[in-house]
C-alpha cells in the first residue's frame, strides 16, 4: 500500500461505518454507527471532511440521494467503500493485528 | 430540550460559515436526527463544531490572525511608545482694582486678554520654559537626542492657556508624570502672577518717568518764557502783548495738568505696588491628576484588535465564493 494510503484512526471507523452500513452508508447512519460504538458524541462536519479526504484518496465513492421533508429537502450523500478502500482496511487491520498480538498485556483478551 | 424545528441562528451560522460541498448534506443530516429527537443544545454542539472543522477554519483564521497580530503590535507600540499623559489645571481670576475707579484712576487701561497675550509671550519663551525644563527634569529621554529649541517647541505644545468667560482663565500641563504636572502647573500659574503684577508695576512706573520728564521740559520752557517776558517788560516798559503772553498762559495750564496727571500716576503705582490694584488670584490651585487622560492603553490595544478584525472581516468578504450548488459534484448519481 502506498505511503499516502495508510489510515488514521478515524478514517478507519469511518470506513469500516461505511461498509457496514453498505447502500445506507449517508451522514447520520455514519455518524451513528460510529457513536454507538465508541460511546462519543460525533460532529458531523467531522464525518463528512473525512469522507472527503477518503475520497480524494479514492477509497470511498459518493452519490446523491433522495431527499425528505425532515431534512428539510436536502438530499442525503450517500458512500460506498472502493475496492482500493477495502484493500486499505484490510491492511490497517493487519498492521492492528500484529501489533496486538505483541502486546502481552493484551493478551488475556478485551477487558 | 427539544423544539419541533432547529435554531434558526445555528442555521444561519451553518449557511454562512460552513461553505463547501458538503454543506447541504451537512444540514440534512442535522435537521434529520433533530427530527428524531436530538436536543437543541445539541443542534448548536454540532453547529458549532461544525464551523470549526470544517471550511469555516480557514475563514476563522483569517479573522483571528489578522486580530492577534494587530492586537500584539498595538499592545507592543502602546507598552513602549504611548506615554500615559496627565494634566493638572489651575483657574486664575482677573481680580479687579479693589480702589474705586473714580478715586484712583488705573495706570494700566489695556483689556485682560491683550495684556495675558503679552504675558504668555513672556512665560512661553524660550528663557523661561528652559529654566522650568532645567529645574523639573523635564523631557529628560528628548533632552538627550533633540536640541533644546525643539524640546521647548514640545514643552508649548503642553502648556495650555485658555480664558473663561473673560474675567479667569486657565493655565495647564501636560506630562507623563502626574506629580510633574502638577507641579509645573503650579510654577507656571505663579509666574501668570508674578508678572503680570511686574508688568504692571512696569508700565505704571513708566508713565511716571514719562510725565516727570515732561514736566521738567515744560518746567525749563515756564523759566525760560518768563525770563522771555522780563526782558520785554524792560524794553516795553511793562506793555507786554497777548501774543506774548498766551504761550505763557498755555504753559502754565499745561504744567498744572501734567502736575495732577503726575500725582495720579503716583498713586496709581502705589497702588501697584501695595498690590490692590487689578491682580492675578488662583481660584482652583493645581491638583495632583488622578487619572490619566487620552486614550487609555486598554482602549488602543482595542482599537488595534478591533481594525484587525475588521481587516479580517475584510479578507473573509473578499474571499467569499459563489456558493457552492448543494452537493455538487458527487462521483455518481443513483
Amino acid at each position: 500500500m502506498p505511503k499516502g494510503d495508510s489510515l488514521g484512526g478515524f478514517e478507519l471507523q469511518v470506513l469500516l461505518a461505511v461498509m457496514r452500513l453498505g447502500d445506507e452508508a449517508y451522514g447520520v447512519p455514519i455518524s451513528d454507527t460510529i457513536e454507538e460504538a465508541s460511546g462519543r458524541e460525533i460532529a458531523a462536519g467531522s464525518i463528512y471532511i473525512t469522507l472527503d479526504r477518503l475520497e480524494s484518496k479514492g477509497l470511498v465513492t459518493s452519490s446523491l440521494g433522495d431527499s425528505t421533508p425532515e431534512r428539510g429537502g436536502r438530499a442525503k450523500t450517500y458512500f460506498q467503500v472502493t475496492g482500493k478502500g477495502v484493500r486499505a482496511v484490510r491492511a490497517a487491520q493487519r498492521t492492528l493485528m500484529k501489533l496486538w498480538s505483541g502486546v502481552p498485556a493484551l493478551k488475556g483478551g478485551p477487558v | 430540550m427539544t423544539a419541533h424545528r432547529p435554531p434558526r441562528l445555528a442555521d444561519w451560522l451553518l449557511q454562512q460559515l460552513a461553505e463547501g460541498r458538503r454543506q447541504q448534506s451537512i444540514l440534512g443530516d442535522l435537521h434529520e436526527q433533530f427530527a428524531r429527537g436530538r436536543s437543541v443544545s445539541w443542534y448548536w454542539r454540532q453547529t458549532i463544531t461544525t464551523i470549526l472543522v470544517g471550511p469555516m477554519k480557514q475563514r476563522l483564521l483569517w479573522l483571528l490572525v489578522p486580530t492577534v497580530v494587530t492586537a500584539a503590535i498595538t499592545a507592543t507600540w502602546s507598552h513602549y511608545y504611548l506615554p500615559t499623559r496627565y494634566v493638572s489645571e489651575t483657574l486664575i481670576l482677573v481680580v479687579p482694582q479693589q480702589v474705586p475707579e473714580q478715586y484712583v484712576k488705573p495706570t494700566v487701561t489695556t483689556r485682560v486678554e491683550d495684556r495675558l497675550q503679552t504675558i504668555m509671550q513672556q512665560i512661553l519663551s524660550r528663557t523661561r520654559l528652559e529654566r522650568i525644563i532645567q529645574d523639573f527634569n523635564l523631557y529628560p529621554e528628548r533632552r538627550k537626542t533633540a536640541i533644546m529649541e525643539s524640546v521647548v517647541e514640545g514643552m508649548r505644545a503642553d502648556i495650555g492657556v485658555q480664558i473663561t468667560k473673560g474675567d479667569a482663565f486657565r493655565v495647564k500641563f501636560t506630562s507623563d508624570n502626574p506629580r510633574t504636572s502638577l507641579r509645573v502647573t503650579e510654577r507656571l500659574a505663579s509666574l501668570f502672577i508674578e508678572e503680570n503684577l511686574r508688568d504692571r508695576e512696569v508700565l505704571a512706573e513708566g508713565t511716571n518717568q514719562f510725565l516727570s520728564a515732561q514736566i521738567e521740559e515744560l518746567r525749563r520752557r515756564i523759566v525760560d518764557k518768563e525770563a522771555q517776558l522780563r526782558g520785554l517788560r524792560a524794553t516795553t516798559h511793562g506793555e507786554l502783548s497777548q501774543g506774548d503772553l498766551i504761550p505763557y498762559e498755555v504753559y502754565k495750564e499745561s504744567y498744572k495738568a501734567l502736575l495732577q496727571k503726575e500725582l495720579d500716576s503716583r498713586v496709581g503705582a502705589n497702588l501697584e505696588r501695595r498690590q490692590i490694584g487689578e491682580q492675578f488670584k488662583v481660584l482652583d490651585p493645581a491638583r495632583l491628576p488622578e487619572a490619566p487622560v487620552g486614550p487609555t492603553k486598554t482602549a488602543v490595544n482595542a482599537g488595534g484588535a478591533l481594525v484587525g478584525l475588521l481587516v479580517g472581516l475584510v479578507m473573509v468578504a473578499v474571499s467569499r465564493r459563489p456558493k457552492p450548488k448543494p452537493d455538487q459534484e458527487p462521483t455518481a448519481v443513483i
